[in-house]
């Protein structure tokens, strides 16, 4: 049992390190304490794939609990959610902003958790970054599959006190801001807090059965 | 009555003059043609024209003052053109605007400086702080909705992605996705179909962005500082070339759906002039033309018509010669005089031809003649041209130098014109003798119009006494017509748009504008003012720091971050790498999937605009199923959805830069216009109604008074120089009335005489007055005149009236019967002609003094020749039935 494990682990290492070498070498030296754009992407990255390599073993709640630290840690959920809601965030009462908050950060790891949870040869790659208005980043990376296509996968990210996070990611050219400011709002004006939360909700629990 | 005194040493003085000049005719006719030549020449080399009207007016008046200090301090404003340039659509309009004027800065020869504010770079890149929160908000979710569709597009903008991108976005919608389709759906449909029907018209997705209905027309302004070449007499004429050629140059032509139309004040002036002047140059020909007509039935003799026109020639360049000597300049009042001088300038002539025609049926000699007709009639000549002068040199004090301008003009000329009738005809007369001929019996029917009133007494006095009380009562009806646009030829393309900017503009041109020393006093004057009913805003420095920036930047922040990064492909917008076919088919596709949408979910929300789109659609694929030109069909239809994809988006990502910002860090070019390097701060004062309308002006002006008294601008320069020039004309009739007076009581030496001649004259104003009002001619800058030369001109008919009926033996009965009621007739007639026909100029202003000039002298006729016999037999009846001593 514990040479499989160690197999495994060595397995895990080797994988991880095959990634580093598709990487950008500057990687593999010790970069500055606070993590650039790059470093934070590929973070990111490596966990998913992490996620996608073991997914059928850690079942939902493992995939769950794995990424969520990372994921906790590039993107900035709070920021995103104001961001989606726009001026009903303001008029939310603390609790309410609270809740709907939380709901949501769980919703976006449930999220990844769901749809990172296989893996047939995927491959991230980082293209390039370049300057977004009001000083944010934005990194442009791909992800390939087996079959050689390529999905165009855009990140923005804004620089804080604890470094760079996530506010934005674009997939195949929609912004999931865009899609989803679209949608809470529309739920919002029509059927009001409780049913947003409700649907949030749901998504979770759809989410858990995929 | 037989005043013998008169017959004395003035008698002889006009009977030697008319006779000295017939006996050295040939002299005279020399010497008049070598003064003619040279006079012309000077004039022609030292006359100019002023047209600005507010600037006639004294520049020690307080609003003069005002403004004075405003030009000073904000330089940039004075003599300005706007150019509007409406296109279909926003980007359309911006980018057309931005290109004009930066051809136009290019120009160093004709322009000093073009502003088109929007396109400021500061601007450019806040412009979004300038916006409210609900609306940045409002544009968020309107970027979010399309941001699925435009990211696609912006990679590869053909009209094959756009329908393919459609097509998944309405697949989405099928599955129940919350897309909100559409107002992109609604703008695609209204391009389609307007390509379709012949109008072509842009997608405007910039209002597609912010959300807003696409309206047929937008408008931007540009403010352009010519250089005025004021060397010559139209001196925006270079400058006005110059911006139409910049215009075709940058592709506003004629043909395209872009319009540019020049107004402003450069422009207004310019065309007020050339109307001024065309109208005035035609008006002289017709008044020529009319008054040799009048003059023929009067003389019935060519020759003594060639004499009077001739006299009428040489007096013209003599008083234009001594305008260009004693002032420079004509103003677009006095412009018109030359048309008056046509009316009045014969007016001697025919009363000295008229008297001697009737001394010519005796047996004297020819020489006789002319020495008793000069005789009789120069001293009432003599009185009449002092007279009259005096009347309108009265006018110079004034504060209005555009009247005192034409009194000075028009009281020389009118001294000149008795010298030159005196002195040419006579002479011209040696060449060309008039007939002796039998007009005594030829004027019978004339003599009979004349003669009729005189029998009904009675009548004619209670007649003048009900058309006085109904005048009475009219007068305070009047009223003056401030609105200097109103004086402009209402045709002309800078009058037009102007007055459509006053009604709908935002920034309309004529706003009051307010001086302050500092930043504590201009936020004092804003607090007073904008809560007036009649002020709609009140816009300084301070509006160009929004409020709440930080905020607002931070929404900029998120609009950014969920439209994503778009980067626009280099492909150009079209047909790219795809075939018809290929187009074709994603066309039919979309199409396919709108019809399954509607036959699954016909009572959706957007069923309603998919319908629409769908119905297009077909259309579109029948005509290009039946078109020769499939190629250009479709490449049409791209340009007209795509087009404007690029602009929209570029000038998003340029606003997203906003950064906030305070008032300091304002660049020079904005900050500018609203703090002047002297540190002073304009305050621009927009009013609530359209104050074209003069109620709404007097409203407007005299509440801002209340609380900033300095301040000045376009519609305060008018109601002040208005209220200027009525105290002037006050001034200028009081001041005629008392010279007058006085003259003729020197002149006549007999207070019932004096009294005789002033009372039709005084009636006749009177009527006129009213008659302002009966007719609907308010007065404004131009007739305000027509009052006091209405006196100088009238007194001259009454004078040769009374002094007729003073001088001769015949009872009164006879007088109508006279060459001298006849002359008055045919004076009063050419000068009606003369000033009526200044009434056909499209120049309002001059049209309405010509109509107003000739109405007034009409009423003079009728108070001359009705009421005033009336007068002088009951006087002539009371005297006889006194005994005589």
């Amino acid at each position: 049992m514990k040479a499989i494990h160690s197999i495994k682990s060595s397995l895990f290492i080797l994988a991880i390190a095959t990634l580093l070498q598709g990487m950008s070498p500057s990687w593999a030296e010790e970069t500055a304490p606070a993590d650039g754009p790059d470093e934070v992407i590929r973070n990111l990255q490596s966990i998913l794939l992490q996620s996608m390599r073991e997914g059928e073993e850690l079942g939902f709640q493992g995939r769950y609990d794995l990424l969520a630290p990372v994921l906790n840690q590039s993107h900035n959920f709070k920021f995103i959610i104001r961001t989606i809601l726009g001026t009903y965030w303001t008029e939310f009462n603390q609790d309410q902003q609270r809740e709907i908050s939380e709901i949501f950060n769980r919703l976006s790891i449930a999220t990844y958790a769901s749809q990172f949870k296989a893996y047939s040869g995927e491959q991230f790659e980082i293209l390039e970054n370049r300057p977004f208005p009001q000083n944010h980043i934005e990194v442009r990376t791909q992800l390939i599959k087996s079959d050689k296509n390529s999905v165009d996968l855009r990140y923005l990210l804004r620089q804080e006190d604890m470094g760079w996070r996530i506010v934005n990611i674009v997939a195949k050219g929609v912004s999931e801001l865009a899609i989803k400011r679209t949608e809470y709002r529309s739920i919002l004006q029509r059927d009001g807090y409780h049913a947003l939360i409700e649907m949030l909700k749901e998504k979770i629990i759809e989410a858990e059965q995929i | 009555m037989v005043d013998v005194t008169t017959r004395g040493s003035s008698y002889h003085f006009f009977a030697h003059w008319t006779a000295f000049a017939y006996q050295n005719a040939a002299w005279v006719i020399l010497a008049a043609i070598l003064i003619a030549l040279t006079s012309a020449i000077y004039t022609i080399n030292n006359l100019g024209v002023h047209t600005d009207t507010t600037e006639m007016l004294s520049e020690e008046l307080p609003f003069r003052i005002n403004h004075e200090r405003y030009k000073v301090e904000f330089p940039q404003y004075k003599d300005t053109m706007i150019l509007a340039l409406d296109t279909q659509t926003p980007e359309q309009t911006y980018t057309t605007a931005k290109r004009l004027t930066a051809a136009l800065q290019k120009d160093g020869a004709h322009i000093y400086d073009a502003y088109f504010s929007s396109s400021d770079p500061f601007l450019e890149r806040n412009g979004l702080l300038y916006k409210s929160i609900p609306e940045l908000e409002n544009i968020t979710d309107r970027l979010a909705a399309a941001q699925p569709l435009v990211a696609r597009i912006a990679d590869d903008p053909t009209l094959y992605t756009f329908a393919n991108v459609l097509t998944e976005a309405v697949n989405e919608l099928r599955t129940g996705r919350t897309l909100d389709l559409e107002p992109v759906l609604d703008g695609v449909n209204t391009t389609l179909d307007a390509r379709l029907a012949g109008t072509p018209r842009a997608l405007s997705w910039q209002t597609l962005f912010t959300g807003e209905i696409q309206k047929d027309a937008y408008q931007e302004l540009i403010l352009v500082r010519p250089k005025l070449d004021f060397s010559q007499l139209f001196a925006a004429e270079a400058p006005i070339a110059a911006v139409r050629e910049a215009a075709i140059a940058a592709g506003i032509t004629d043909e395209s759906p872009e319009r540019l139309r020049i107004t402003g004040s450069v422009a207004l002036a310019f065309d007020e002039l050339s109307s001024a002047m065309h109208g005035a140059q035609d008006a002289g020909i017709l008044a020529l033309v009319l008054v040799a007509i009048v003059l023929f039935l009067a003389l019935r003799a060519t020759g003594a018509v060639v004499a009077v026109l001739l006299s009428l020639i040489l007096g013209l360049i003599l008083t234009a010669t001594f305008t260009a000597f004693a002032i420079g300049h004509l103003n677009l009042i006095s412009i018109a005089f030359a048309v008056l001088y046509i009316g009045l300038g014969v007016d001697y002539a025919i009363h000295f031809l008229l008297r001697y025609q009737e001394l010519n049926t005796n047996t004297k000699s020819i020489l006789d003649t002319l020495y008793t007709a000069g005789g009789d009639v120069g001293s009432a000549l003599m009185i009449c041209a002092i007279t009259t002068a005096i009347g309108f040199y009265a006018f110079m004090p004034t504060t209005y130098e555009g009247v005192a301008e034409l009194g000075v003009i028009s009281g020389t000329g009118m001294i000149i014109s008795l010298i030159v009738t005196l002195t040419i005809a006579p002479a011209i007369l040696r060449y060309l003798p008039t007939r002796k001929s039998t007009s005594a019996i030829k004027e019978d029917w004339l003599d009979n119009i004349i003669a009729l009133p005189s029998k009904q007494h009675k009548t004619i006095y209670t007649l003048t006494t009900l058309a006085f009380l109904a005048a009475i009562l009219a007068l305070p009806h009047m009223r003056f017509d401030y609105n200097l646009l109103n004086l402009n030829n209402p045709h002309k393309e800078s009058v037009l748009t102007f007055r459509e900017l006053l009604a709908d503009a935002e920034d309309s041109p004529w706003h009051a504008i307010a001086l302050a020393d500092d930043e504590h006093e201009a936020k004092q004057v804003v607090e007073q003012l904008t809560d007036l009913p009649e002020v709609d805003k009140v816009v300084t420095l301070f509006d160009l720091v929004p409020k709440e920036q930080e905020t607002k930047h931070f929404l900029i922040n998120e609009m950014a971050l969920t439209l994503g990064p778009i980067a626009l492909s280099t492909f150009s917008i079209g047909a790219g790498n795809y075939t018809v076919a290929q187009q074709r088919l994603a066309l039919e596709t979309l199409n396919h999937a709108l019809n399954q949408f509607i036959t699954e979910q016909p009572n959706h929300a957007a069923a309603v605009s998919i319908r629409a789109f769908s119905a297009s659609l077909s259309q579109l694929l029948g005509q290009l199923n039946t078109t020769n030109n499939t190629n250009q069909l479709l490449d049409a239809v791209s340009y007209d959805l795509l087009g404007l994809l690029p602009e929209a988006l570029g000038r998003l990502q340029i606003a997203f830069e906003a950064q906030p910002f305070t008032q300091q860090e304002i660049p020079e070019t904005l900050n500018s216009h609203w703090l002047s390097s002297g540190g002073v701060f304009r305050i621009a004062i927009y009013p609530t109604e359209n104050i074209n309308d003069n109620n709404a002006l007097r409203r407007f002006v005299r509440a801002i008074q209340l609380k900033a008294p300095h301040v000045t601008g376009p519609p305060v320069i008018s109601f002040e120089a208005g209220e200027a020039v009525v105290d002037a004309f006050i001034h200028a009739f009081s001041l005629a009335l008392i010279g007058v007076v006085f003259a003729l009581l020197i002149l006549l030496r007999n207070v019932t005489s004096t009294a005789l001649v002033l009372i039709p004259i005084l009636l006749a104003a009177l009527f006129t007055s009213a008659a302002t009002v009966w007719l609907g001619i308010p007065f404004n800058f131009a007739n305000i005149i027509a009052l006091p030369l209405l006196l100088g001109i009238g007194i001259d008919s009454s004078i040769h009236m009374v002094h007729r009926s003073r001088n001769t033996d015949n009872n009164h009965k006879n007088l109508l019967h006279t060459s001298t009621a006849r002359a008055i007739f045919y004076s009063a007639l050419t000068t009606v002609v003369g000033f009526g026909s200044l009434a056909f100029s499209p120049h309002q202003g001059t049209s309405s003094m010509g109509l107003l000039l000739a109405v007034g002298v009409l009423l003079t006729l009728i108070c001359v020749l009705i009421i005033l016999p009336a007068l002088l037999h009951t006087i002539e009846r009371r005297e006889t039935s006194i005994p005589s001593t």
